[in-house]
């Protein structure tokens, strides 16, 4: 910013200080020109930095009353800026570091055994299901009927088979506390 | 919601502003205030009786200078981080080395000079919280009212500020002058308030501000 552009830029805040919207519009505006392509340098994703940008003049405007007529307007913009790209940043770190934690667990974690007794778990959920979802579900799932076949020895519709397996599934993901597809 | 929109919306927000005064200022009324407010506060709890011959003992006098010193500058380092690109790190690097390095000179003065003898001295914390809370209050209303962009610091110096002027303070109701009694039961509680300020203004106060 050069000493012309930042005496501009004082005159107008100063006057947004008093109530002037207009002169608080072209402020935000040339503070936003002005600070947009330095958050670029910073960052090659021009989204995530608009974003920050935002967050710089949310910031702008809960502060703007902590400018002090007859200081330059610079350092404070830029203050406030790099703050809120410090901000982003530590939140960035934070979020892919919970990202890598969680990825690196489930790659450790080993898979369910049968003796685990998670098996059991799961056939007596089934065998605690209304009578028609329990039946499908057993057809389907345990004994390898096709629902085809699984419709003609229940002696109902296909759709049917199929509604109240679906209906059945759904209780035991929410017993687990799985979220459905 | 794009950029336009969104300076659209806070020029509909926008009214006018009080400003606040400079940071040195505000510092100036805080100090002078909080000054008052620890020297009521020693009077009404009962100054120890010989507080005028130990002021002529140099550890004592040196003690009596160096905190205020250490709490004007840390309550000026609090107030420039509350006003965006007025904050100082040198001096501010300066001040927190200066407050974590005083408790370990004690460490070592205490090895030195004594034994590790020292009387307990709860009085002495509860003086300290009790002689701090005022000012406390005042310097939190003048940071709330400013935008401290590192809540964490500012809330850091400006309890450091606080609780060293109460410990000067404090140093003139407590007879005891042994170093390891004012290691333990002065520098050491200061120290922990302090940082318990920087905790609280990050986590707390930091959210508050974001909100």
């Amino acid at each position: 910013m050069n000493p012309k552009q930042d005496k501009e830029m004082a005159r107008l805040l100063v006057l947004a200080q008093k109530g002037d919207q207009i002169a608080y519009q072209n402020f935000l505006l040339a503070a936003s020109r002005l600070l947009r392509p330095y958050l670029h340098r910073r960052h090659p994703q021009p989204e995530l930095m608009e974003e920050v940008l935002q967050e710089t003049l949310i910031s702008i405007h809960r502060a703007r009353h902590t400018y002090l007529p007859d200081r330059p307007v610079g350092p404070w913009l830029y203050a406030i800026c790099d703050h809120r790209l410090m901000d982003f940043f530590r939140a960035r770190r934070r979020s892919e570091r919970s990202r890598l934690n969680q990825a690196s667990q489930e790659a450790t974690a080993p898979p369910p055994r049968p003796e685990d007794g998670w098996i059991e778990t799961i056939l007596s959920a089934v065998r605690r299901l209304p009578e028609k979802q329990r039946r499908a579900i057993e057809l389907i799932k345990l004994s390898g009927l096709s629902v085809n076949e699984a419709a003609a020895r229940m002696g109902m519709s296909e759709s049917a088979v199929k509604v109240n397996a679906f209906r059945g599934y759904e209780a035991i993901r929410k017993k687990f506390g799985v979220k459905g597809k | 919601m794009n950029t336009e929109k969104l300076i659209q919306d806070l020029v509909n927000r926008h009214r006018a502003v009080k400003t606040i005064s400079a940071p040195e200022t505000r510092w100036l009324i805080w100090a002078f205030a909080s000054l008052a407010l620890v020297t009521a506060g020693v009077l009404l709890a009962q100054p120890r009786a010989d507080w005028q011959e130990a002021l002529s003992r140099p550890q004592f006098a040196a003690q009596i200078i160096f905190l205020p010193l250490l709490s004007a500058v840390a309550a000026l380092c609090a107030l420039r981080l509350g006003t965006p690109g007025r904050d100082t790190p040198f001096l501010r690097s300066l001040t927190g080395g200066v407050a974590m390095a005083w408790p370990l000179l004690l460490v070592g003065a205490s090895l030195f000079t004594e034994d590790l003898h020292s009387e307990i001295g709860w009085k002495c914390v509860r003086n300290i919280m009790l002689l701090s809370f005022l000012p406390a209050f005042l310097l939190a209303r003048m940071l709330r009212r400013a935008a401290p962009l590192k809540t964490g610091k500012a809330s850091f110096f400006a309890l450091l500020g606080c609780s060293t002027l109460a410990c000067a303070g404090t140093r003139f109701i407590c007879p005891h002058d042994e170093i390891s009694h004012f290691l333990l039961w002065h520098s050491l509680p200061t120290l922990g308030m302090s940082i318990a300020g920087f905790f609280f203004g990050r986590y707390f106060a930091g959210a508050a501000a974001k909100a």
